[in-house]
């Protein structure tokens, strides 16, 4: 049965009428989009997925046309996922990576960012995984789409003596707000801290705005540059705001009516979370009439942290000693182990992706 | 016949070659759905439950039907061919099967580490940053599982580096940037206060690449490598370029420009983040290298130098090694530095040249 999807859905795209340029606004291409790599994932306008390239140093909008119609929902799980994403891939799991999950909302189908191949020649590819865990590549060939180059270093002259560039700006988070697409992004050479802003429909070539993030200590009166991991647009007392997590611990909070092109702005810090407390992703959802936030990280597994009370959330001004976190309360999800990567799977459940010892699986949890 | 089609030495496509007639007959009226149906491509010698066939595109020329993978197939594989035509107007059902095992490409030689920068054998307890330079493409996602900072004990330092899931690779993945966790080095913060600073001033520390990290070819690191170094004070200013000592060459050479620094700069930035310019405002092209220790950085000139006035044009991205930039160190006393703009900057140094003995 699940041979035959692939090419049903491809006829039912066609029959239906693959999305053109012309449907969705902002599209303003169509053919092949150049990517280079595909990491950072997220949805935007309906129909509009965004993708981070790292390589090429860009950001693509990429029409999806419409979505099988079996939606993931409750318990689900897809094990060995990126068996399978290799097999349609033509390769085994060994041979790809998956950098990102990200959920359409609305339809309830996984999208996958995924390198096939190791190295300089690996090969981006973006993958659907629907209810029925059938796993299906999204063909590239002719979408509509849109492409915005992202400013690199002010240097004058990126590459070394050998002419092969070096740098190279890891595109770690995207969201869309407002009619706003947030992109942070970590260099591998000079510790940057730029959050970059860029309105969609995109309004021309490089037009990508940046504030500086800066993290102000505790106790101490010193700042530094403080790169943006992962972050998720939220409300607070109904004024929009990101709450980022930074590379070096703390959660912070600020407007985004504050990110404004080459400003520099402190966060408030609400929360830190501890040593080696690396977040990898994080989504926000309300239950029983309060918003949470479940933030995966790299050593303390998946935390529910309540932003209730975040709008009288004193800043924190002293360092935490002794055990951890401070600020907003949290709770570790002790049924969640090794998740990587989580999205947001309607309002009651997420989608995780799990990896483990036993190979990487999908699976469809109910929000704690 | 089901057979694998090759370019230039490469296989590119699998073929069912030779169709009967009538079968071909049948597959030209087909739509693209039937054909994809007819040919399906599998990894493996048996596919798995659930197994997705490869994705790729079909085309009918004359009695063959040829399935192109949308990805290169990959060495050392095998591939399960399968052609299905279901019995229609009186054709019979036509099915055939085989497996495709592609030799292994011949494996290239396996990756070291080939430097660690920085090269120094001291280094400041603020240190920010390594680069892990290889000999070849390396393979991402196992980074961190190979990588551990020894203490004086030989045991393992508690959590030193930030571990990231993008793992900083440069684009050719022969370079990884590996940052010591800036919240065991920025003051105030948890980690730090929970932990201590990675480094104190006064400690050995053995920086280990462990064997057995995999490259892109998937060959193994065959030994460890390992970077003994001792911690010294921290840096806790900014780079002052009036401090540097500028070694202009006479005119008419195309002798390096030599330019050195009282203590080691960021190797990486170092190597951009320098420019030369004549008095018109030209830059000029030529070959930069990062000195030992990254304590200077040479300039040589495509053209032989001119006599005349030149700047130095330093983006003030340039770090040293524990983040310090020019013009603002990596902890800014907020209360007496206010800069609101992040647009790029860069200073100058001028320089002559002066005209050399005919």
């Amino acid at each position: 049965m699940s041979r035959m999807w692939q090419w049903s859905c491809l006829a039912a795209l066609l029959a239906a009428g693959v999305a053109t340029a012309a449907d969705v606004p902002g599209l303003t291409q169509s053919g092949k989009p150049d990517l280079k790599s595909a990491g950072a994932l997220a949805f935007g306008p309906k129909g509009v997925l965004f993708v981070g390239d790292t390589q090429g140093a860009a950001i693509f909008a990429i029409g999806v046309g419409e979505a099988p119609k079996a939606a993931i929902g409750d318990g689900f799980k897809l094990e060995g996922v990126d068996g399978k994403v290799a097999a349609a891939l033509g390769t085994e799991a060994a041979d790809i990576t998956i950098n990102d999950v990200a959920v359409e909302p609305g339809t309830g189908i996984a999208y996958l960012s995924v390198a096939r191949g190791q190295g300089p020649d690996s090969m981006p590819a973006i993958v659907r995984v629907d209810g029925a865990g059938k796993v299906s590549v999204l063909a590239l060939d002719n979408v509509p789409y849109a492409k915005v180059e992202l400013t690199s270093a002010p240097a004058a002259d990126a590459k070394d003596r050998r002419g092969r560039p070096l740098r190279n700006e890891a595109i770690t988070d995207l969201a869309f707000v407002d009619g706003k697409l947030y992109i942070a992004g970590l260099s591998n050479e000079e510790f940057a801290s730029k959050l970059r802003s860029l309105a969609f429909p995109f309004a021309g070539k490089d037009t990508a705005t940046s504030v500086e993030i800066v993290h102000t200590a505790h106790g101490a009166a010193l700042e530094t540059r403080s790169p943006v991991r992962t972050f998720v647009p939220f409300n607070v007392g109904g004024e929009p705001q990101l709450l980022a997590a930074y590379t070096c611990t703390p959660l912070v909070t600020f407007p985004v009516a504050d990110l404004k092109p080459g400003e520099k702005i402190r966060g408030k810090t609400v929360a830190e979370l501890g040593n080696r407390n690396n977040p990898l992703d994080m989504v926000v959802y309300e239950k029983d009439g309060k918003q949470y936030l479940l933030l995966a990280n790299s050593a303390r597994g998946v935390m529910k942290i309540s932003t209730d009370s975040l709008d009288k959330q004193p800043a924190l001004t002293e360092a935490v000693t002794g055990g951890g976190t401070a600020g907003l309360k949290y709770e570790t999800v002790a049924e969640l182990k090794d998740v990587t990567q989580l999205d947001r799977l309607g309002d009651k459940h997420a989608l995780i992706l799990v990896a483990n010892d036993s190979g990487k699986s999908l699976q469809a949890v109910a929000l704690p | 016949m089901l057979r694998i089609v090759e370019e230039a030495g490469l296989p590119v496509a699998f073929e069912a070659a030779h169709l009967p007639a009538k079968a071909a007959a049948s597959l030209a009226k087909s739509d693209s759905e039937a054909l994809g149906n007819a040919l399906r491509v599998y990894v493996g010698r048996a596919a798995t439950e659930g197994q997705p066939a490869i994705v790729g595109r079909h085309e009918l020329a004359g009695d063959a039907l040829r399935f192109t993978p949308s990805f290169p197939l990959k060495a050392g594989l095998d591939y399960r061919i399968e052609f299905n035509l279901p019995a229609s107007g009186g054709n019979n059902r036509l099915r055939l099967e085989k497996v495709i095992s592609l030799p292994a490409a011949p494996r290239p030689a396996a990756a070291k580490v080939t430097t660690i920068y920085p090269t120094a054998a001291t280094l400041p307890e603020n240190q920010l940053r390594f680069y892990l330079h290889f000999s070849a493409p390396m393979r991402r996602g196992e980074a961190y599982e190979h990588l551990q900072l020894l203490g004086e004990d030989g045991k393992p330092v508690h959590a030193p580096f930030l571990e990231l899931g993008e793992e900083l690779w440069d684009p050719s993945a022969t370079r990884l940037t590996l940052l010591i966790d800036p919240g065991r080095i920025k003051k105030g913060l948890t980690p730090r206060e929970e932990h201590g600073p990675v480094l104190t001033a006064g400690g050995i520390y053995k920086l280990v690449v462990a064997k057995g990290w995999r490259d892109a070819s998937g060959q193994v690191l065959a030994e460890d490598f390992t970077k003994t170094f001792t911690a010294g004070p921290a840096i806790e200013r900014v780079i002052d370029q009036q401090t540097w000592k500028v070694g202009p060459p006479r005119s008419g050479s195309r002798s390096p420009l030599v330019v050195r620094f009282p203590y080691p700069l960021d190797h990486a930035l170092l190597g951009r983040t320098i420019t030369v310019e004549s008095a018109a405002g030209q830059r000029l092209d030529g070959e930069v290298t990062v000195g030992p220790e990254e304590k200077s950085w040479e300039f040589r000139p495509d053209q032989p130098w001119a006599a005349g006035a030149y700047d130095l044009v330093i983006d003030t991205v340039l770090e040293d090694q524990a983040g310090n930039r020019v013009g603002r160190p990596f902890e800014v006393d907020q209360f007496t530095h206010f800069d609101k703009s992040s647009a790029p900057e860069f200073v100058r140094l001028p320089f002559k040249i002066v005209p050399g003995r005919e």
